[in-house]
């Protein structure tokens, strides 16, 4: 599906869900993944990483810097703007995903989520960056 | 002694009704674990081992406070099927899994009630087994849900914080 060394960063203040997110990962193949406890974390480990990451999956509800604020800093940013963005969240009012689509989300992950749906939302993202390239 | 009365004046039967259904649809979407609602009475046994959260229902017309209690056996089923390998220990991951629980409750109740019922965002705090609410107080809709293994006890509390 992805890549072979393909570099993942989990967003997420609660373990369970980093937990779970980065098995998922590891269930389809992508191994390299890095965890942050929130976006402010997140931002530190994408600006001194010295190897790139490829993709980012971020929680919405965290204290900080929350997913939406990370994502408007990576998509404004020239260095992360190409970095596929999955935004996971348990909120699913219109107006705040139409917020995170006018900030560039590439994905929007809704809670809860089983193996098969985290699948099928990773393998429509690949099918769009592969159009867009 | 039967079961504990439902208060619902300002909490409706409908705002309760939700919690309840998105309880059971969250836990098998995201574990594939079937809840079933069994009845409660006050002399319903606390488990030996429990975790629990709890999260604030603030809305245009009331301030109320969803609190899940999961058993250690029904938490560590839940996060085994929902990781795919078996789980025994209580770790960080498996304690905070009722703080996610709750979050992703209350996600669905949130768009499922709103805008009707104007409720504001909030986030998850987590409970000890020693905060196991009282069934006898009335002031509370409690309900009790069991799988194969293990059970899950919601409580609604009205105005009131643990």
């Amino acid at each position: 599906m992805f890549p072979p060394k393909t570099r993942v960063l989990v967003i997420d203040d609660m373990s369970t869900m980093r937990a779970i997110v980065s098995k998922m990962c590891r269930e389809i193949g992508l191994t390299d993944v890095t965890t942050a406890v929130d976006g402010e974390d997140a931002w530190i480990t994408l600006t001194e990483a010295k190897v790139p990451f490829d993709l980012i999956i971020s929680d919405w509800n965290m204290p900080k810097i929350s997913g939406l604020e990370l994502l408007k800093k990576v998509k404004s940013d020239p260095r992360f703007a190409h970095l596929p963005f999955i935004m996971v969240t348990a909120e699913s009012e219109k107006s705040q995903i139409l917020e995170a689509l006018k900030a560039g989300v590439d994905q929007y992950l809704m809670k809860p989520f089983n193996r098969d749906m985290f699948v099928n939302k990773m393998g429509t993202l690949v099918r769009k960056i592969k159009k867009v390239s | 002694m039967g079961a504990p009365k439902i208060n619902a004046d300002a909490f409706t039967e409908e705002v309760i009704r939700t919690l309840k259904e998105s309880l059971v649809d969250v836990i098998q979407i995201q574990s594939g674990v079937i809840l079933e609602e069994v009845p409660i009475t006050t002399r319903t046994p606390k488990p030996a081992r429990a975790f629990g959260s709890r999260i604030r229902l603030q809305g245009s017309h009331y301030d109320d406070e969803l609190v899940l209690m999961i058993s250690g056996e029904l938490i560590l089923h839940l996060f085994s099927q929902i990781l795919g390998e078996e789980v025994t220990d209580y770790s960080e991951e498996v304690q905070g899994l009722p703080l996610e629980l709750a979050n992703m409750v209350f996600g669905q109740t949130k768009e499922k009630l709103n805008p009707r019922h104007g409720l504001k965002m909030a986030r998850p705090v987590a409970l000890s087994s020693e905060v196991w609410p009282e069934l006898k107080e009335t002031l509370f809709h409690h309900a009790r849900f069991v799988s194969q293994k293990g059970s899950l006890l919601m409580s609604i509390h009205r105005g009131g914080r643990l």
